[in-house]
C-alpha cells in the first residue's frame, strides 16, 4: 500500500501548473495509483477554477494587486471590467478567426514506452512519453538515465536498482524525490513500495536497498545552486519571470 | 399512500426495475432458493437497488417483484422471469441463519403506475411516436426481451418512459433520480432527449 | 493523471459552487460547442472566459503580447477539444481552467528553457477515458463502474447478474437499435445528462 504522499502544498502548486515539468509528472503518475492524491486533485482543480472565474475573488485580487503594485509591471493596467477587457480583446476577430476552422483536436495515444536495464523490461508511465531520454549508464547494480527536461539545476533521472543492490549512503544538499514506479526498496525508515512518493531534503541521510529490484523517478537538484533555496526552485516561473 | 409495514425476503442486485418491468434471474445459491422458495408462496420479495457507493447513504428503496414464470435454463439453473408490482421503501433490514436477507417494507407511489400522478392529457399527449415505435421495436428484435414481454405491447407514455429508462445506458444514480414520485415529467424530457 | 473531477466525487461538487457561476448555462454551451459547432454558443463562452483568463495572465507573464497568445491558444483549445468535455466529471469552469494551465504552462516552459515539447497534455490529459474515441465515454465508465459493483458481489450472485442484468442495453446497442452513429448516441446522452443536471440543480 502507497504510504507516502506529496504534500499538499505540492499539490496546490501542482494543480496551479507552477511546478517544474519534472516534479509535475511526478505527482501525476504518483496520482495515477493513489486514488486519494486524485481525489484531492480533482477537489482542488474545481476549487481553482472557480475561485478563478469568479467574479468578486477576481476584483477582490484586482484591488489587491493594484494597491501593492504600483511598480512598473503594472503598465497595461488590470483595472478593467470584464466589458473594457472584451473591447481591447477585439472579440469578433478572435472568434471568427478561431471558429474558421472546423478541425477537431485529434486525441492520440502514444504507445507504451519501454526501457530494459539489465534484461529486466519496464513499461514507462505514459506521463513520460514525450520526455527525451539521455543515454543508459549502468555501475554495478545501478543503472540511471537522464531525462532532458532542460530545467537548468534541477536533474530528472530513470534509476534501475537490480536485486540485491542499493544506493551507496548519501545526504542531499538540495532536495532530492524519489518516486517508485516498479518493485520495493527499504531503507534506515522502513520499505516503500510502487506509487510511494518519497521526498527527502538535506536533512536526512540514507540508504536504500533493493531486495528484489526496483524502476524509480528521480528528481533532484543540483549541489551547486541549493543554497537558492527549495522555496525558489519549486517556483521557476517567478525566478524566471522576475 | 400506503403505509402498510410488509416483511419480504431482500435480494441485493444492482438491477434497475420499476413497477411493471420484467426481468429474468437465474437462481442457484441455497440462500436465494430458499428466498424463491419463500416468495413462490405468495408475497414475492424485493430486489434492493445496491450501488455499494459508499460516499453516497445507502439506497433504501428495492423494487417488490413478483414470479411470474420459471424454468430451468439449459445448464440446469433456476431461472426465473419476475415483474415489479411497485416500489418500497426499505424500513429496516435483518439476516437469517442462512444468510438470506429480510426487510420491513413500506409500499412507495411511482408515476408509472398512479394515474392520478399524472393528467390524463400528459399521458396521452406529446409522445413522440419515435419513443413508442422504437421502443416495440426493440422489445421485439432483443430475443431475451420478447421473451419477457410478450403480450405487454403496452401505448401508455409512463409505461413506456418506465421500460426505456431500465434499458439505456445511464449510470444507476442517474436512474435513480425517477424514482420519486414527481420526476415523470423530468422522465419524460430526459428519455426524449435520447431517443428523439 | 486524471484531472477532471471522478463520478465519485460528484455529489460533493456543490460544496465548492459558488451561486455566482451560472454553472448549467457554461455547461450547455460547451456542449452545444462540442455537439453542434455552434459559434454563437463559444461566442458566449468567449465572453465569459477571455476577460478573466487574460487578467490571470498578466499576473503570470511579462508582456501583453504573451498574455493575450494565452487567451487565444486557450480559447481555440476550447474550440478545438470541446467534445473532450464531459460534463458528468466536473464543471464546465474546471474543464476551461485546466485548459488554459495547460496552455500557460507549455508556454511558460517554452519561454523558460526553449523547449517546445509541449508536456502539458500528458501530466494532465484532457482525454483520459477518452482515449480511444469510440470504445469509450459514458458506457464506458458507467459499465466500468457495474463491473467494479459486480466483483463486489459474491460470486454465485455475479452470475445471476452477468446473466441477465444487461437488458440494459449498451451504447452501441442503442445506436444500432435507433439506427444512429455512436457519436450521436453518445452526444446525446451526454447532453441529456447535463440538461438533467441543469433541472434538478447541481446538489441533488
Amino acid at each position: 500500500m502507497i504510504t507516502h504522499h506529496p504534500k499538499f502544498e505540492l499539490i496546490q502548486l501542482f494543480v496551479n501548473g507552477q511546478l517544474p515539468a519534472s516534479l509535475s509528472a511526478a505527482i501525476a503518475i504518483h496520482a495515477d495509483m493513489c486514488p486519494k492524491c486524485q481525489q484531492q486533485i480533482a477537489l482542488l482543480t474545481e476549487q481553482m477554477a472557480e475561485v478563478s472565474f469568479e467574479e468578486d475573488s477576481l476584483q477582490a485580487d484586482l484591488e489587491q494587486s493594484l494597491t501593492t503594485d504600483n511598480d512598473s509591471t503594472a503598465d497595461y493596467s488590470t483595472d478593467l471590467t470584464d466589458e473594457e477587457t472584451l473591447e481591447s480583446l477585439s472579440i469578433d476577430d478572435m472568434v471568427d478567426a478561431i471558429t474558421m476552422s472546423d478541425e477537431l483536436a485529434q486525441t492520440t495515444v502514444a504507445a507504451d514506452k519501454t526501457i530494459i536495464y539489465q534484461n529486466e523490461n519496464y513499461v514507462l508511465p505514459k506521463t513520460l512519453s514525450s520526455m527525451t531520454l539521455g543515454k543508459k549508464a549502468t555501475i554495478g547494480k545501478l543503472s540511471r538515465t537522464r531525462i532532458q527536461l532542460n530545467e537548468n539545476e534541477v536533474r530528472t533521472s530513470l534509476l534501475q536498482i537490480a536485486p540485491g543492490g542499493g544506493v551507496p549512503e548519501h545526504t542531499h544538499k538540495g532536495f532530492e524525490l524519489t518516486l517508485l514506479l516498479e518493485g520495493s526498496f527499504h531503507d534506515e525508515k522502513g520499505e516503500y513500495v510502487k506509487g510511494d512518493f518519497i521526498m527527502l531534503d538535506s536533512s536526512v541521510q540514507h540508504h536504500p536497498i533493493s531486495k528484489d529490484g526496483c524502476l524509480c523517478y528521480t528528481v533532484a537538484n543540483d549541489a551547486l545552486h541549493f543554497t537558492q533555496g527549495i522555496n525558489k526552485l519549486l517556483n521557476p516561473i517567478g525566478g524566471l519571470i522576475y | 399512500m400506503n403505509t402498510v409495514e410488509t416483511k419480504l425476503p431482500i435480494f441485493p442486485l444492482p438491477v434497475f426495475l420499476l413497477p411493471e418491468g420484467i426481468t429474468r434471474l437465474r437462481i442457484f445459491e441455497q440462500r436465494y432458493l430458499k428466498m424463491v422458495k419463500l416468495a413462490s408462496q405468495g408475497q414475492g420479495f424485493v430486489i434492493w437497488l445496491t450501488t455499494q457507493d459508499s460516499e453516497k447513504p445507502l439506497i433504501k428503496w428495492g423494487s417488490w417483484v413478483e414470479i411470474i414464470n420459471f424454468d430451468q435454463g439449459a445448464d440446469g439453473v433456476l431461472e426465473i422471469d419476475v415483474k415489479c408490482k411497485s416500489l418500497v421503501e426499505i424500513l429496516s433490514l435483518d439476516k437469517d441463519a442462512d444468510n438470506l436477507h429480510f426487510g420491513k417494507v413500506s409500499k412507495i407511489p411511482h408515476w408509472s403506475q398512479h394515474n392520478n400522478i399524472i393528467t390524463e392529457a400528459t399521458k396521452q399527449s406529446s409522445l413522440h411516436k419515435n419513443l413508442l415505435e422504437s421502443l416495440h421495436a426493440v422489445l421485439a428484435q432483443e430475443q431475451h426481451l420478447s421473451q419477457l414481454y410478450t403480450d405487454e405491447n403496452k401505448q401508455d407514455t409512463p409505461w413506456v418512459i418506465a421500460r426505456w429508462l431500465e434499458l439505456l445506458p445511464v449510470n444507476l444514480s442517474v436512474k435513480s433520480r425517477f424514482v420519486a414520485i414527481h420526476s415523470f415529467e423530468d422522465a419524460k424530457h430526459f428519455v426524449e432527449s435520447i431517443i428523439n | 493523471m486524471q484531472t477532471n473531477l471522478l463520478s465519485k466525487v460528484t455529489s460533493d461538487k456543490s460544496r465548492y459552487m459558488s451561486d455566482k457561476i451560472n454553472h448549467p448555462e457554461l455547461c450547455q454551451w460547451l456542449d452545444a460547442v462540442a455537439t453542434q459547432r455552434n459559434k454563437q454558443a463559444f461566442t458566449n463562452l468567449f465572453k465569459f472566459f477571455a476577460p478573466k483568463i487574460l487578467r490571470i495572465a498578466k499576473t503570470k507573464f511579462p508582456n501583453e503580447a504573451q498574455a493575450n497568445e494565452v487567451v487565444q491558444e486557450t480559447m481555440t483549445n476550447v474550440w478545438r477539444k470541446a467534445h473532450l468535455f464531459n460534463s458528468d466529471k466536473g464543471a464546465a469552469t474546471t474543464w476551461v481552467y485546466t485548459v488554459m494551465r495547460n496552455v500557460t504552462f507549455d508556454m511558460l516552459r517554452k519561454i523558460q528553457g526553449n523547449k517546445e515539447d509541449n508536456l502539458s497534455d500528458d501530466i494532465w490529459p484532457m482525454a483520459e477515458s477518452m482515449s480511444s474515441e469510440e470504445e469509450s465515454f459514458n458506457d464506458h465508465l458507467e459499465n466500468k463502474q457495474l463491473l467494479s459493483v459486480l466483483e463486489e458481489l459474491p460470486e454465485a450472485q455475479q452470475e445471476v447478474v452477468k446473466g441477465f442484468y444487461f437488458s440494459e442495453m449498451s451504447q452501441e446497442q442503442l445506436a444500432t437499435h435507433l439506427n444512429l452513429p455512436l457519436g450521436t448516441i453518445k452526444s446525446r446522452l451526454r447532453l441529456a445528462l447535463a440538461k438533467l443536471r441543469a433541472q434538478l440543480g447541481e446538489n441533488s
